[in-house]
């Protein structure tokens, strides 16, 4: 009895549980912690919390939050890796049709192969 | 004199009624119609105004309103990426209000609208046994075609920041000794987070997009609310 309970209690909550149709995760956070301590680690942080919003947006079925691929690319940029970053503002303009004047942008302001 | 009576008290009665018919009539699409007409898809967050002397706050702000607005279906432009553009164009501490500067948004960066922010109050206030934060923001959507205010909406959030003691004096000492290192970022994002979700509508990448013109909305486009920690 107590199980069916249980189990009854569950799906109420799942289906009154909204989703939200995007996933951020702790990259807002992360993002402001790099801005304001500015170190090596706070930085890396960032990039790894996006690393962990790409791999959970994947999970769920659920478009990478706008602009955070490019945010990812300019971390690259930064660390060099033009060929890695190039790429990621390509998934940027794919997922998010809007960003393509910008990502042309920074194609010609970072010297990258369109 | 006796024929003017009835219309001298019928006149606070109409006064009345009008005023209520107002009130109760603001939906969504009636305070903001160019939001259904012309809704932008596309938004670039401006550094926003601090007018508080919490120096944090202005960060505390620009590094969580892009996922608040997301939240709500629009394209938001990566906003480091247009803040490092900004800063070299030098336009990062300027109010960019020009039409000429916000044709160039749309023109060079495709951004459909720009966001404004001002944030008018970040006051932390401690009483016997518990702390509050209170946040008051301004903000408004100038669209990068008509150069027009399309949303605007002024909030304001306190945070209760706990009422047990225990954990009150120990968030006590920990703000006393570590002043410097305070973080109240996640307050400032649910604050954004709830201040969008009560008073912007949803954009075009929402599920729910196109469903809301009939929403309340307040009619002086203010709001206050209380989020509990």
């Amino acid at each position: 009895m107590k199980a069916r309970a249980a189990l009854l209690l569950c799906l109420l909550l799942s289906a009154c549980a909204q989703t939200s149709y995007l996933y951020y995760g702790d990259s807002s956070h992360a993002y402001y912690k790099a801005v304001k301590h500015a170190t090596a680690q706070s930085v890396a942080d960032y990039k790894a919390s996006l690393e962990r919003v790409f791999s959970e947006s994947a999970r769920r079925q659920q478009p990478v939050p706008p602009g955070l691929y490019c945010d990812y690319a300019m971390l690259l940029i930064a660390e060099r890796d033009f060929s890695a970053a190039r790429e990621y503002l390509l998934r940027e303009k794919s997922c998010w049709p809007e960003s393509a004047l910008l990502v042309d942008y920074l194609f010609q302001r970072y010297g990258l192969e369109p | 004199m006796r024929k003017s009576f009835p219309s001298l008290l019928l006149l606070p009665v109409l006064l009345l009624l009008g005023a209520c018919s107002g009130i109760f009539n603001h939906t969504l699409g009636n305070v903001y119609p160019d939001m259904y007409a012309n809704q932008p898809a596309s938004i670039l967050v401006l550094p926003p105004v601090n007018n508080t002397t919490a120096a944090d706050a202005r960060e505390y702000f620009s590094c969580s309103l892009a996922e608040a607005l997301g939240l709500r279906g629009y394209y938001i432009l990566p906003v480091e990426t247009m803040f490092n553009i900004l800063r070299d164009e030098g336009l990062y501490h300027e109010r960019n209000d020009d039409p000429a500067v916000l044709a160039n948004f749309r023109k060079y960066f495709g951004a459909d609208a720009v966001l404004y922010t001002v944030i008018e109050k970040w006051d932390k206030s401690w009483f016997l046994d518990s702390g509050r934060l209170t946040i008051q923001a301004r903000f408004a959507l100038i669209s990068t075609y008509s150069f027009e205010t399309i949303w605007d909406y002024s909030s304001t959030i306190r945070v209760n920041l706990g009422s047990e003691s225990e954990k009150f004096l120990v968030k006590l000492i920990e703000s006393a000794v570590k002043t410097a290192m305070e973080d109240y970022f996640s307050n400032a994002r649910e604050a954004n987070i709830l201040t969008f979700e009560k008073a912007l509508p949803y954009g075009k990448y929402h599920p729910l997009h196109g469903s809301d013109a009939e929403k309340w909305v307040n009619w002086d486009k203010t709001g206050s609310y209380e989020i509990d920690k």
